[in-house]
């Protein structure tokens, strides 16, 4: 079943009502996955560039791991399904916020840069979060994909725990 | 045996009695390792998925991964 109120609600929040029609395929549902997970790992990379605090260092580093090993998954499951990641409005979206959160990233450094990368990182698990739950599991048909998503839910709780953690040190 | 499954220690608690050997299994997706809180007085390896780490137990300790550090588990000694 499609969850279209759902596509809705998570476009709102990342600011494209004009796709909140949108419903995905298990292909799309595979594409929205490996981008939400591609996207904080570039993140991860620009902190272990421009970042000098040990916190946020350890942080990205979990996270360029964690994040890689869930696409690493996710690509030997779509291997074995025989699915080829599809692109469609909503990886797209993420993509081109994502590519104004990187300018905004690289445009600071010092302390001001370690407020931004983990402000950003808490509200970024937040919306994967919503996402995942109310997005992308309940349009995934596939039981196997299903199950992927739903067992990656608990790394990214704990991403975010960790992120406000390190949020609440930094300021 | 304490399994790490779903960034959690299974149980996250145990009693065991002084001398047991306690052994963690890394049944998650991603590397953990466990590590002694209070002074870090000792830690495992890098656990990757389907790695064991045992160890004798004297006294009760609080440990946490450092990879994920809002994971945390807790032995008592019977």
């Amino acid at each position: 079943m499609k969850h279209i109120l759902s596509v809705a609600a998570l476009l709102i929040c990342w600011s494209l009502p004009s796709f909140a029609q949108t419903s995905l395929t298990d292909p799309e549902v595979a594409s929205v996955a490996v981008a939400a997970n591609q996207i904080d790992i570039e993140y991860a990379g620009i902190a272990k560039k421009k970042s000098k605090n040990t916190e946020i260092l350890n942080f990205a580093e979990t996270m360029t791991k964690d994040h890689n090993a869930v696409i690493a998954q996710a690509s030997d499951l779509v291997k074995k399904l025989n699915v080829t990641p599809k692109d469609n409005a909503v990886s797209q979206k993420l993509n081109n916020d994502a590519e104004q959160t990187r300018k905004m990233l690289n445009a600071k450094s010092g302390s001001e840069f370690d407020k931004a990368y983990i402000d950003n990182e808490v509200a970024y698990h937040k919306a994967v979060i919503d996402a995942v739950k109310n997005l992308l599991i309940p349009e995934t048909e596939n039981q196997q994909l299903k199950d992927l998503l739903t067992g990656i839910l608990p790394a990214l709780d704990t991403h975010l725990q960790h992120a406000e953690m390190v949020q609440k040190k930094i300021k | 045996m304490i399994v790490i499954k779903s960034m959690q220690f299974q149980p996250a608690e145990l009693i065991i009695h002084k001398g047991d050997t306690v052994t963690w299994i890394n049944n998650d997706f991603t590397d953990h390792d466990i590590t002694e809180v209070k002074s870090k007085a000792w830690h495992s390896s890098i656990l990757k998925p389907g790695k064991k780490y045992s160890r004798v137990m004297y006294i009760a300790t609080d440990y946490y991964c450092s990879i994920h550090v809002v994971m945390k588990g807790k032995l008592k000694v019977n």
